[in-house]
């Protein structure tokens, strides 16, 4: 092996292993095993994931390897993205980032580890949700002929060029000025919306970026085949859960005959990636802060130090006990002191623009002419995700756990951050509910509260057990996108298409308990006042 | 005002971090010395709150804090090892967000605040961003922080690492004006910032409290124990391996060797004046642990 070749090796398994011995990973692993069961039903089970006119193909290898292709490669680009997406700027919260700027380390050598790192992760799930899938074959038992180049050749042709053009926007995503916060996560999340729109409805291949549109476009032509009554629905086919009644009609379907025009396409995406990554290391300012825009993350790690007026301790004057004024301490927790001290920090840092855009939207809500309303509402609830997306994760990020847990009740604190998250939900609503109040429409107020409480304690939960913005972020952008702006009743947590505010209050419940439970396990105590224990 | 630890013992998982220490303490400044993984951090992270033993009980005033915490964090100030800040706070801002946590009063806290900044060089400097500060002024906006709310019970976690000589001496003049009617500990692994300042000396090794004393008793207990021998630079390694080596100083006629044994390691060693450090190291090694 060359020396180039050992260090890449090197640099890749150090990566690897670090990312493997995580939570998250482990947590991704769980739920690939898990998609492999629910995204095989049994015939009778009553549901479907993928819709075709309601008829499906026998669970055969060339079935399931379309299917474990498609699905993957729409998930993982999602959740593999926010998974993977912040592997150097955590080089350089852990303070391991000057190590690496001044070891020998070539930029592109850098980067190009990162993300071939990310790229083997990504294949490791995608090998795990193939094998789930050929044990469901198997389980299922409708074609027991294994036929392994059915599960490998989707694997090849679409799977890998896919992962491997996602590994490279995780680096981008990385290094690029301004996109390594929420800015980045809802480009990205725009960026998935919009290749999956185009890899459903794409005119030709080229544009498939996913690589999914001959699978989609073989099987629903399959499927037409067999039941003329589809060829009005040929070509297309939607991802989700769809409940069938009595046994689902189905057909036998071999596979996608792989061209040399599609190979071909495939290799350009490849090709796409790798010129992504050979720009994200001219983009790799190699841990160096200076001349770049302030941003949180700059400042924490600034070895560019400007002239400080008290560089030491008095030399003088503390020879003598300290004096200082007596400290009065209230008798019980601070509320609203506490308080105050929590919205401050959330809003920290915001700018006048972002104030300017949310009293904008408090005032479209009470102004809008009623049929734009439904419109607007949505937007209202995502515009604070970057200050809820802070809930919960704060001291970990900044390594401040030791000094808030020897001044307060983790339990304390755990409330007033969920009761500062709540005010901020209120406050950013206030011009929809004094309308829906005006308009006496106590329904919607109902529902709206029900949101209001439900999103703060999805952030601070999420935050609690992750310790990074990334989950929330995720999980809150996919589900606002399905729920209040595209209508999917179960889940308009705001109930601007369809009310269900016991469910969603119900579940505010549930993940406070889980956080709860959370802090417990993590602090072992969660007394809230002096002379009480929980 | 009584901090008692008895008997206390942290595992995590198969792993033993302390084992049975049992400490009284009273108002001063106690040095809390061992080497590193002696077990003094897990004692810190118990003592303030953020831990709890996994058996044994450290009562403050007689109150179980493992069952009742809020009341020692009341009376708490705690400056950890390794802690962050808020890079796009102030340290006026930082300050005010950690005295709520406290649970001091708006008008209390912004008056001590002031008086802290001022006392620790920190004032100019108040509506910078944390971001840009060096260690050593972090250093001290911790130490602020942790002198908010006037606490009778100080824990420092090896509070030197990271600052240059001069700002060392001058924390632990800090340190001694705190001392009076508080209890001060004083982690660390480095003899001489305890040596000024404490009347007091616990050492710490592999989990275990060593000793409990005096710093003169210690110095008096190895007494006609340390040795100056004059020994060849080939030799050095093998007199390490045989006995706890305190200092090698090279000069024109071989290597000055000071050991610590408590037998004359060589014919010719002569009797040295001993020192803390030595007491130290005596105690240290005699347990199997490399100081």
């Amino acid at each position: 092996m060359s020396s180039a070749l050992s260090v890449y090796f090197h640099l890749i398994k150090t990566n690897l292993i670090k990312q493997m011995r995580s939570y998250s990973f482990l947590l991704v692993i769980g739920i690939s095993v898990f998609a492999g069961y629910a995204c095989v039903p049994d015939a009778s089970a009553g549901y479907e994931i993928f819709y075709i006119g309601g008829v499906r193909g026998i669970y055969n290898s060339a079935w399931l390897g379309g299917m474990a292709a498609m699905l993957t490669t729409m998930l993982l680009w999602l959740f593999g993205f926010f998974m993977l997406r912040s592997q150097i700027s955590e080089d350089e919260r852990l303070k391991v980032g000057p190590l690496i700027a001044a070891a020998p380390v070539r930029n592109l050598r850098y980067i190009v580890s990162k993300a071939a790192a990310n790229f083997v992760v990504l294949l490791v799930i995608e090998a795990v949700l193939l094998l789930a899938f050929m044990a469901m074959q198997l389980l299922r038992g409708e074609d027991v002929q294994l036929q392994v180049g059915d599960y490998l050749a989707p694997l090849l042709y679409i799977t890998v060029p896919s992962l491997f053009l996602l590994a490279s926007l995780t680096v981008l995503f990385d290094v690029f000025p301004g996109f390594k916060g929420l800015l980045g996560n809802l480009l990205f999340f725009c960026l998935w919306i919009f290749a999956s729109v185009l890899s459903i409805a794409a005119p030709n291949h080229w544009w498939d970026m996913f690589g999914i549109s001959s699978i989609l476009k073989g099987m629903a032509q399959g499927a037409a085949e067999h039941y003329p009554a589809l060829s009005s629905l040929e070509n297309s086919g939607s991802f989700g859960y769809y409940p069938v009644e009595g046994q689902i009609p189905t057909f036998d379907w071999q596979g996608v005959v792989w061209d040399q025009q599609l190979i071909f396409i495939r290799l350009v995406w490849i090709a796409a990636g790798s010129a992504i990554i050979v720009a994200s290391s001219l983009l790799f300012r190699r841990f160096n802060s200076s001349g770049a825009a302030v941003s949180l993350h700059k400042l924490v790690i600034s070895a560019q130090e400007q002239p400080l007026a008290g560089s030491s301790l008095p030399a003088t004057g503390l020879n003598g006990p300290l004096k200082l004024s007596p400290a009065v301490k209230a008798k019980g927790l601070r509320w609203p002191g506490l308080l105050r001290s929590e919205l401050k920090i959330m809003l920290k840092g915001l700018s006048l623009w972002w104030f300017l855009a949310a009293a904008a939207l408090i005032a479209g809500c009470l102004f809008i002419p009623a049929e734009y309303l439904p419109s607007l509402l949505p937007f209202v609830m995502i515009w604070p995700i970057g200050v809820w997306s802070q809930m919960g994760m704060r001291d970990k990020h900044y390594f401040t756990r030791g000094l808030i847990a020897s001044s307060c009740s983790p339990f304390a604190k755990w409330w007033t951050e969920w009761l500062a998250g709540v005010l901020i939900a209120l406050l950013i609503s206030s011009g929809a509910i004094i309308r829906f109040m005006l308009e006496a429409q106590g329904q919607a107020v109902w529902a709206w509260g029900a949101g209001i409480l439900f999103v703060p304690t999805l952030a601070l939960t999420l935050g609690t057990l992750s310790g990074s913005k990334k989950l929330f972020e995720v999980v809150y952008m996919l589900w606002w996108y399905l729920g209040p702006l595209n209508h999917i009743p179960e889940l308009d947590f705001l109930g601007i298409s369809e009310a269900s505010p016991e469910l969603y209050l119900g579940m505010t419940g549930l993940l406070i308990v889980i956080s709860v439970i959370a802090q417990f396990f993590r602090t072992g105590n969660l007394s809230i006042r002096r002379g009480s224990s929980l | 005002m009584e901090l008692q630890i008895e008997q206390v013992s942290k595992t995590y998982g198969s792993k033993s971090a302390l084992n049975g220490v049992s400490l009284k303490l009273k108002p001063g400044v106690v040095g809390l010395l061992g080497p590193n993984g002696a077990g003094k951090s897990t004692l810190m992270r118990m003592l303030a709150t953020i831990e709890q033993p996994t058996t044994g009980k450290i009562t403050w005033n007689g109150v179980d804090i493992a069952r009742q915490p809020q009341i020692l964090r009341q009376e708490l100030g705690y400056l950890p090892q390794d802690f962050g800040v808020y890079p796009n706070l102030t340290p006026l801002e930082f300050l005010d967000y950690m005295a709520a946590m406290k649970g001091l009063s708006a008008k209390t806290a912004r008056t001590r605040i002031n008086e802290l900044l001022e006392i620790l060089n920190l004032s100019h400097d108040r509506k910078r961003l944390l971001g840009g500060f060096s260690g050593g002024m972090r250093q001290r906006v911790g130490i602020a922080q942790s002198l908010l709310n006037d606490p009778s019970l100080l824990i420092v976690d090896e509070p030197t690492v990271g600052l240059d000589p001069g700002e060392r001496i001058r924390f632990r003049n800090l340190l001694s004006s705190l001392s009076a009617e508080r209890i001060v500990i004083l982690s660390t692994h480095i003899v001489t910032d305890v040596e000024s300042i404490a009347p007091t000396i616990a050492i710490m090794a592999k989990g275990r409290l060593v000793t409990y004393a005096e710093p003169e008793n210690l110095i008096q207990s190895v007494e006609e124990k340390v040795w100056n021998c004059i020994i060849p630079a080939a030799a050095l390694q093998d007199m390490q391996e045989k006995y706890t080596l305190s200092s090698a100083i090279q000069r024109s006629d071989g290597i000055h060797a000071r050991i610590v044994s408590d037998l004359r390691p060589m014919p010719n060693a002569t009797l040295l004046p001993s020192s803390l450090e030595d007491a130290y190291l005596y105690r240290v090694s005699s347990l199997g642990a490399t100081p």
